[in-house]
């Protein structure tokens, strides 16, 4: 069985996600707060995590994401954000990120189960 | 070393502009200065009948030598100072150049008389200058050192203790030692260089301080715009937040993941999902037109124009079929351009949108492109309804809507937002009506993006606010 934890501290979101991604079979973990979502990812070591960037802080994400790779858990992550894309923030080159993949949300079904997929496979 | 430069200096470039620049002309004045020592020195007996005694010949050759001597060096000093208060930076050179112009000028003051001298009032000269540049305690101190050395040497050659080098042509009888001469004369001078320093500092730090409060200001500024701008984020990501989390669930429902959907009502959720997605766009751009201020050159890339325009036209395509448009990119040979590509597809795609929006069903909307020297010019044409003359010049103002389209929704950000970009890339827009496609009461509408192809340069002013923000924050 696939784990895959979903991290975002909007409900409908993580609704949405679960639904699409429980389609293709796979299990889902969620939390809403970063706290909350560090613990499942220590406790239940998932196979991938989508994060959302702004939770209860604007960059809650990324100091999430630090924290994870700090402690030497290389769990692919894809990371989503509603304002970087628009504001052209390049952070795919950014070394200072260590997410594997950003997404502009709305993320759609389509293109969530793809680019899945593809970091399972790596 | 003592710090010459003011402190908000360290963010200004046209200070140290100002600086480099004076002490060009100093360089430049100075040669000026020894062209006329020579003329004095080998045309003087000829026209006032100065007769020049040995030693003053010798002192004038000596002082010419050694100007042009220095000046070269400072002209070779200028080429590397840089503009950084801390290091030997170009208000060092003018300091350096004041002092050496004083002593070469003391010498020249002495052998020629002192008191009786001519060249004592070219004093005034650096004296003014040296209080527009250097700090108040600097002037004060080399203009009392040049006066004092200037009083000490009358009244020794009033009493004898130091030898007197007259100028015989000059004046008929000596009067160093004329009592109420050297006196009045000594005031006078004395008087004038205190004046001239105390007046022209005064003026000079007035204007340091206004330059200094106006810098301040335009920091506060730049403060303020920034302060808006993530004030802006957090309202938009607000307001975006929950229709991503809508269209993430209406998107559930349409992409068939909880079950089939009747029909009739899967007609109406796309409408939603339509009108959600215009949400959306419209947001983004907000956050784009916000955006505008952090563009920089970092931010430009090599576009090919034609790969650019058939990607945009092909995500047109839908929408130009749903109302049976042609949609078409006359073709050309393509080319590179420099731009922001994201900004850049905003403004061809409003353009696009507009102009599909805008023409009837089995109309027309054609992209072209030409070179036009360093610049490329895209058109985007239709045979649509056309702007009415008045409205041609207003359509780039924000919130403008045409009277005969209010029917179409929109809030009318959508041109002044293409404007904006374009002029950000140096470019300009027009908008012809009728267009070169008009039919028979369809005149048509042809925007005209006329764009650099080279990287644009942010104006000086711009730049200057962005080094002071850096450097500050």
């Amino acid at each position: 069985m696939i784990k895959i934890a979903i991290i975002d501290d909007d409900l409908d979101i993580i609704l949405a996600m679960e639904a699409v991604l429980q389609s293709k079979n796979y299990t889902t973990i969620t939390a809403q707060t970063m706290k909350a979502g560090l613990r499942i990812i220590r406790e239940e070591n998932p196979d991938l995590i989508i994060l959302d960037v702004m939770m209860e802080e604007p960059d809650d994400g990324f100091f999430l994401a630090k924290i994870v790779r700090k402690e030497g858990i290389k769990t692919p992550i894809i990371m989503c954000s509603s304002i970087s894309h628009a504001l052209g923030m390049k952070y795919g080159k950014s070394e200072m990120i260590p997410v594997n993949l950003f997404l502009d949300k709305p993320v759609s079904p389509e293109l969530l189960l793809e680019k899945v997929e593809l970091l399972l496979k790596k | 070393m003592i710090r010459l430069a003011p402190e908000w200096s360290l963010y200004y470039d046209e200070f140290w502009e100002t600086i480099t620049r004076r002490n060009s002309h100093f360089i430049k004045l100075r040669f000026i200065a020894i062209l006329g020592l020579l003329i004095v020195k080998f045309y003087s007996d000829l026209l006032f009948d100065f007769n020049l005694t040995e030693i003053q010949v010798c002192v004038f050759e000596c002082v010419i030598t050694t100007m042009l001597i220095y000046n070269f060096l400072f002209i070779y000093l200028k080429k590397r100072v840089k503009n950084k208060p801390k290091t030997f930076n170009p208000l060092y050179l003018s300091f350096f150049q004041i002092i050496a112009d004083l002593i070469t000028l003391s010498v020249l003051i002495y052998f020629t008389g002192t008191i009786e001298s001519p060249f004592i009032w070219f004093s005034t000269f650096h004296m003014i200058v040296g209080s527009l540049l250097l700090p108040e305690l600097i002037i004060y101190l080399l203009s009392s050192v040049f006066i004092l050395t200037f009083l000490f040497l009358v009244s020794g050659e009033f009493h004898g203790v130091i030898p007197h080098h007259h100028i015989v042509g000059l004046f008929g009888s000596e009067l160093y030692n004329s009592f109420s001469y050297t006196v009045i004369i000594s005031f006078t001078f004395t008087l004038l260089i205190i004046f001239t320093v105390y007046l022209t500092n005064r003026i000079a730090r007035e204007l340091y301080k206004q330059q200094g409060d106006l810098l301040t200001a335009m920091d506060e500024l730049a403060k303020t715009d920034e302060k808006k701008h993530k004030y802006l984020l957090g309202v938009v990501h607000e307001i975006k937040s929950p229709i991503v989390a809508s269209h993430s669930l209406l998107e559930l429902i349409i992409k068939g993941y909880l079950g089939e959907v009747n029909p009739q009502i899967m007609e109406k959720l796309l409408r939603i999902e339509n009108r959600n997605n215009e949400i959306i766009e419209r947001v983004n751009s907000i956050l784009r037109i916000s955006r505008f201020h952090q563009l920089d050159e970092s931010d430009l890339q090599k576009i090919d124009l034609n790969d650019f325009l058939h990607n945009l036209a092909e995500r047109f395509t839908d929408f130009a079929h749903s109302k049976q448009i042609q949609l078409s990119v006359q073709e050309f040979k393509s080319f590179e351009i420099n731009g922001e590509k994201e900004l850049l597809e905003l403004v061809i795609s409003n353009l696009l949108s507009n102009s599909i929006k805008y023409t009837e069903n089995n109309g027309n909307v054609q992209i072209s492109v030409q070179q036009d020297g360093n610049f490329a010019v895209i058109k985007v044409c239709d045979d649509g309804i056309g702007i009415e003359g008045d409205d041609k010049n207003k359509v780039f103002e924000p919130y403008f809507r045409c009277k005969h389209k209010s029917k179409t929704e929109g809030l009318g950000i959508g041109l002044y937002l293409v404007k904006e970009i374009v002029v950000q890339h140096n470019g300009e827009i027009v908008v012809d009506s009728p267009s070169p496609l008009a039919k028979e009461n369809f005149p048509g509408s042809c925007f005209s993006v006329k764009l650099p192809i080279n990287p644009h340069q942010i104006d000086k002013k711009n730049k200057i606010n962005e080094q002071i923000l850096k450097q500050r924050s």
